[in-house]
């Protein structure tokens, strides 16, 4: 099997890669705008209870976050699939990291816009919906193309719960047949098909955004 | 002005929506009501684990779950009217823990009965008698012909499948935890090989003929004469058989039946030659899984 | 199989005999990181063509999974004559690929120093070497301190990725565990613990010296 043949086989895998990218997306997005929103607004210990669950999910590595998920659950009775465990993980764990984003775009907002919200009497949930988070949508935009290229890569180690994906289909067919450099290099062709184009595409982004993240921008 | 806040609106239901539907992907925790057996026969399905090596457990160019241990499940089962089987491909060593996860309903890939596992699950009566192989650097240069040989030479590398009985047959035969390394498969330990960062792989007999029959695979060879591990004066088998969680005790009886009658009929000998096992696998008529969980073998 | 507390409180020494392993790993990946970052950013700055390349060479490095980067490094080159032991492997994969973002770091750095400085060096005879070493790189460095330590525990949580080509770090002694004793669920709660101990421990420290170096720099 030469280098063709081999990437047909591994992008048989794209459709789980692609599944648990867009289910990760579904939960890393809502996480990321919520709990990035609930640390901007509480003060006190309803904050302290946001960030311990932020960090909870952004300060675990992800590789042990996916087995703990895989593997531990069941064992207090809760047993999820596989793809489920894969977008969760890598879900939850992007979004935490998001969520700091989405708060640093809405804390560098100038005070001024909610005073003059204020002053129009709009309830502080109005302000919120239709004065900062339009004006923070467009700091956030880099992050999430961020997000998404993370989660596209973090799906390679849905390979190690047993998810039939681009990584594991490599790993597939390295063991029917013994070639390493041919499998190993179809692999990393298979994921810069995927990812260059994105990559450049949120350095595009950034430099149109240009706010400055203080280096908090991921991982 | 209204415009704008019925955007907002929808914006925020389009939110909430992504969010339940994200949550909704959460499955029901399984209500364990029906027993596995009573699942398997409604649903005319049930899934293997298997790790993917030839002959034991792999995935078929097709796409399918075949090896020794899958056709004689796909044998028996048929026989009770299971028309599908599925599969997961797992490590070696996450194969139990993922039964006992409730990943797959049976294990049918290669995998012995040893009295620990047996405390982990029940077995089905043994299939194979199978000894440890070695597989070496071509031309053997370190000489290595038993765990002894290993022992002997502190330099000699080992390596070996994390939880497989044929690592645990080095440790017993003495060879120390420093000079063994756990790697996750085969292809792994043959790149270790040919990359000089082991010396030796040791696999069950019947992998080790499967791995080097790859014609694209040059630079290694199996160790020959070869003695493993030696127990009370006698060379150690491996026993293989099915594994199911241990509440599985119906569905393991049932499979027992089947398999006895499998036997009977000649199916587990054409299985048997069908993946290049001989005579000399067949497991011995005093060998039970009672037994060998005892550790009388 | 339930959870057994036991089982999980017993196995926590065992995992942590991997703690100095894992650490020691993430100051090398972070020291090699660092070197690699920077000498792509000089290089980058230093000529236009070679500019591009460093630009292509990065944007590939943080296209493909840092597990496929691991795979690759450890199967692949030993056919190129390059064999490295698992742990030499991980150390590298690791350093090549946070020196891509480490690279950025650095450009923000020395973006952030006047260039009135390097006029000043140059007045003064310096050599751009010279100017480099003594003039911009001190004052860079206490800008990029609290970037790189939020690397550097990117780069803890990058670890456990190691376990999969037989790194005998924390995550991989929990897997070995759990193979012998047929147990998963309690090695894996075990290592994710101690991982979230050690991220938020190492992140709070890094907070308090990001603080301090503040307060010393402001005049």
């Amino acid at each position: 099997m030469e280098i063709a043949g081999i990437l047909a086989g591994i992008l048989e895998g794209f459709r789980v890669t692609a599944l648990v990218t867009f289910y990760g997306m579904l939960w890393a997005v809502p996480f990321a705008l919520i709990a990035g929103v609930l640390q901007y607004f509480t003060h006190g210990v309803t904050r302290f209870a946001v960030t311990c669950v932020i960090e909870f999910w952004r300060s675990s590595p992800v590789l042990i976050l996916l087995f703990v998920l895989y593997y531990s659950l069941p064992s207090f009775g809760i047993r999820l699939s596989s793809m489920t465990v894969g977008a969760m993980a890598l879900g939850l764990n992007i979004g935490g990291y998001g969520s700091q984003a989405v708060r640093a775009a809405l804390q560098s907002l100038d005070r001024g816009q909610v005073e003059a919200g204020r002053a129009l009497g709009l309830h502080r949930l109005h302000i919120l919906a239709l004065i900062e988070l339009p004006q923070a949508a467009a700091a956030m935009m880099p992050t999430f193309v961020n997000q998404f290229i993370q989660l596209v890569k973090g799906t390679a180690i849905v390979s190690l719960i047993t998810l039939t994906d681009m990584t594991f289909r490599a790993k597939q067919i390295a063991e029917l047949q013994y070639n390493p450099v041919g499998v190993y290099t179809s692999l990393m062709l298979a994921y810069l098909i995927v990812c260059y184009p994105a990559t450049l595409f949120g350095r595009y982004l950034e430099r149109r955004v240009h706010i400055e993240q203080r280096g908090n921008r991921e991982i | 002005m209204h415009t704008s806040i019925l955007r907002s609106r929808q914006l925020l239901a389009a939110l909430l929506t992504v969010a339940a539907t994200g949550l909704g992907a959460l499955s029901t925790p399984a209500a364990q009501a029906a027993s596995t057996r009573d699942t398997i026969t409604k649903s005319q399905t049930l899934t293997i684990g298997i790790h993917n090596r030839a002959p034991w457990g792999f995935r078929s160019e097709s796409g399918q779950a075949t090896g020794f241990h899958p056709d004689i499940v796909r044998a028996a089962f048929e026989r009770m009217g299971v028309k599908n089987i599925n599969f997961v491909i797992t490590e070696f060593g996450a194969l139990i823990p993922g039964l006992n996860a409730g990943r797959f309903d049976m294990v049918a890939s290669g995998i012995a009965i040893t009295p620990e596992r047996c405390n982990a699950v029940i077995f089905s009566e043994p299939d194979l008698a199978v000894g440890d192989s070695l597989i070496v650097k071509a031309g053997n240069p370190l000489k290595l012909h038993s765990y002894g040989d290993i022992i002997a030479n502190p330099k000699a590398r080992l390596t070996g499948g994390r939880g497989t009985l044929n690592s645990k047959n080095a440790i017993d035969a003495g060879v120390p935890a420093s000079q063994l390394t756990y790697l996750g498969d085969a292809q792994a330990m043959l790149s270790a090989i040919m990359a000089d960062r082991v010396d030796a792989a040791t696999l069950s007999a019947p992998s080790v003929v499967g791995l080097l029959a790859d014609p694209k695979l040059k630079g290694v060879e199996r160790a020959t004469p070869f003695t493993g591990l030696i127990r009370k004066g006698v060379p150690a088998s491996m026993y293989t058989a099915i594994a199911f969680r241990a509440e599985d005790t119906d569905l393991r009886d049932a499979y027992n039946e089947q398999l006895s009658k499998l036997k009977a009929d000649g199916t587990v000998v054409r299985l048997m030659k069908q993946y290049g096992f001989t005579d000399e696998d067949a497991v011995p008529q005093a060998v039970t899984t009672a037994k060998v969980c005892a550790g009388e073998y | 199989m339930k959870f057994s507390l036991d089982f999980a409180l017993s196995v926590v020494p065992v995992i942590l005999s991997g703690l100095f392993t894992t650490l020691w790993i993430t100051v090398a990946a972070c020291v090699g990181a660092s070197v690699l970052g920077f000498t792509f950013e000089i290089l980058r700055r230093s000529n236009r063509w070679l500019g591009y390349v460093m630009r292509f060479l990065i944007d590939v490095i943080r296209s493909t999974p840092v597990l496929v980067q691991l795979y690759f490094l450890y199967f692949v080159m030993p056919f190129y004559g390059v064999t490295l032991s698992a742990v030499m492997a991980g150390v590298l994969g690791l350093s090549v690929y946070y020196s891509g973002y480490l690279a950025e770091v650095f450009k923000g750095g020395i973006d952030s120093i006047d260039t009135g400085q390097f006029e000043a060096g140059k007045a003064l005879g310096l050599t751009r070497m010279d100017v480099v070493l003594r003039i911009v790189a001190p004052q860079m460095l206490r800008n990029v301190v609290a970037p790189m330590g939020n690397y550097f525990v990117s780069a803890l949580k990058a670890t456990p990725y190691l376990a999969v080509i037989a790194v005998p770090e924390m995550l991989g002694i929990a897997l070995e565990v759990g193979a012998n004793s047929f147990r998963y669920a309690e090695p894996m709660i075990a290592v994710g613990i101690i991982f979230l101990i050690l991220a938020v421990g190492i992140n709070q420290l890094v907070r308090l010296l990001e603080k301090k170096m503040l307060a010393s720099s402001a005049r």
